[in-house]
């Protein structure tokens, strides 16, 4: 039987699918904000070096048609996109003397694995 | 790396451009005073029309969405009716006042039912059905329909005017800006996220944010800086600003600099929007985009005076929208608008684009309470401009120059 979380050639990132597969981009901002600069560069480190090939993985499917490891490494990406800011420009969770991104409320977000027209 | 060379470095000499603007420091007091503040609404605000959405967030007949214009209270309802047309009426029963649909979003079968007692309205807002009508005294029906707000499309955004009878119509008050930007590919970016904010500080502060570009060295040193200083333009001048009545926009260059190793795989491995020279446009730009068709251009930014900005560039744009609260307070809009993910490797360049814009704008705010703060105490009493700060000269006269007219009007309606 296969427990496996992520599709094959990604079992590295296993370890962080309980922590960065999150459902949608506020939960993704909360979870940067939470987290520590130690587990946020953990968590980076990790995916840079695969995310070539995730994203080539990707490449092979239409939103909406992924099966659930493919939606999770999409999810761990996402999640990538979030902290990046956080490691390459301010070396900080937090936007630098920044507006608090906490006071801002999202209205509308684009579905993490629906069909895109 | 850009290929065409290196670009010239814009020059000072924007404000000359327009001499009526003068060239000295401006007096702040329209940024904290409530009297002028109110007169604002007045002579501004109510004679304004203000975009609420797109038409695409409801193809289908059936399909609604409401809000609540901030600072008006006034709630509205959209929707599509059977022939395809878009309604927008004031979402307010007409029994007793509740909202005729409590919902945001969605679709209904053709009636919006208000959840007080059960009237029912059509899609064209009709009054369908007044539950046990018998005990209504012969109230006639065609009369108690939901009430139409002035409503209008460009280019598939839908705008409302809170008042009954508009100052203008969205056509005018569009003007020139609305003529010379139609056209773009506004509708090919249909993915869009949505956040706003409450700000402490004055509606116009807000507007300036992104108006001018002097501060990006600056503020902006490892996010948008590397990009839009790239090439030997340190100080992030502009290609040119361009007036249009009360309208405006600022145009930006920059070259690629070296990306950041994410901004790598967003931009090489999953298609995101880069803010970039762009060599191979499938598309022709109307005349007010790019608007002096610079090989160098990559970014606009289109103001529809008073409170409505796009940060528009080749693949993507985004709306800034200001909602003024007060002489210190106003609600702060953004929406960024993408192209379909084609691919689920494509659904990491849309994040990976709000994310960078998102703690931009992050960036910019921090600014705008900090100087509400030294206007509200009598600590700034002028403002001074750099010439590529014109933008904001520009609005200041604008403001200026209505209030003035306003005033001419209300001396001439007392005598």
């Amino acid at each position: 039987m296969n427990h496996a979380n992520l599709p094959a050639g990604f079992e590295a990132l296993e370890v962080f699918t309980s922590d960065w597969v999150l459902p949608d981009a506020v939960a993704r901002m909360g979870k940067r904000q939470a987290s520590t600069m130690e587990d946020i560069k953990r968590f980076y480190h990790a995916m840079l070096p695969q995310g070539v090939a995730a994203l080539e993985y990707l490449k092979q499917f239409a939103l909406g048609a992924l099966p659930p490891e493919g939606e999770r490494l999409l999810k761990l990406m996402l999640a990538l996109a979030e902290v990046a800011p956080a490691v390459e420009w301010y070396n900080n969770q937090r936007v630098t003397d920044g507006f608090s991104v906490q006071r801002i409320r999202y209205l509308r977000q684009i579905p993490d694995n629906t069909v895109q027209a | 790396m850009n290929e065409m060379g290196k670009p010239p470095v814009p020059g000072i000499g924007l404000t000359a451009k327009y001499p009526e603007l003068g060239t000295g420091p401006v007096d702040t007091s329209i940024y904290h005073e409530p009297e002028i503040f109110a007169k604002e609404m007045e002579a501004i605000f109510k004679r304004s029309w203000y975009m609420i959405g797109r038409t695409d967030q409801i193809p289908k007949p059936g399909d609604f969405f409401t809000y609540e214009l901030p600072g008006f209270r006034l709630a509205v309802l959209v929707c599509r009716d059977r022939d395809g047309n878009v309604n927008a009426f004031h979402n307010v029963c007409s029994h007793r006042g509740n909202v005729a649909e409590h919902r945001a979003e969605g679709h209904c079968n053709g009636l919006f039912t208000c959840r007080f007692h059960g009237w029912s309205f059509d899609l064209q807002g009709n009054l369908a059905r007044m539950r046990d009508e018998e005990g209504f005294f012969g109230a006639d029906k065609s009369k108690m329909g939901l009430k139409k707000i002035p409503m209008d499309i460009w280019e598939g955004f839908i705008f409302v005017a809170p008042v009954d009878e508009p100052y203008q119509t969205l056509t005018e008050f569009l003007g020139d800006q609305g003529r010379d930007t139609a056209g773009y590919p506004w509708g090919a970016c249909t993915q869009s996220y949505q956040f706003e904010t409450e700000i402490g500080c004055n509606w116009k502060l807000a507007v300036d944010s992104p108006s001018e570009v002097y501060h990006i060295p600056v503020l902006h040193p490892n996010s948008a800086a590397p990009t839009m200083m790239a090439a030997g333009n340190p100080h992030g001048r502009l290609l040119d600003v361009e007036l249009k009545g009360p309208h405006r926009t600022n145009s930006h260059y920059s070259v690629l600099a070296e990306p950041k190793p994410v901004q790598k795989l967003a931009y090489f491995h999953a298609q995101a929007a880069q803010n970039v020279v762009q060599s191979d446009l499938e598309y022709e730009f109307p005349k007010g985009i790019n608007p002096t068709r610079s090989p160098w251009w990559t970014v606009d930014l289109i103001t529809f005076f008073p409170a409505l900005s796009f940060t528009l560039s080749a693949h993507m744009y985004t709306a800034h929208q200001v909602w003024p609260l007060s002489a210190n307070r106003c609600l702060y809009q953004q929406r960024v608008f993408v192209r379909p993910a084609q691919t689920a490797a494509q659904r990491f360049g849309q994040e990976n684009t709000m994310v960078e814009f998102r703690d931009v704008v992050m960036e910019d705010l921090s600014t705008l309470e900090r100087i509400q703060r030294s206007l509200d105490t009598g600590q700034i009493k002028q403002f001074y401009y750099h010439d590529h700060e014109l933008a904001l000269r520009h609005q200041h006269q604008a403001v200026t120059d209505i209030l003035a007219q306003y005033d001419r009007e209300q001396a001439g309606k007392s005598v």
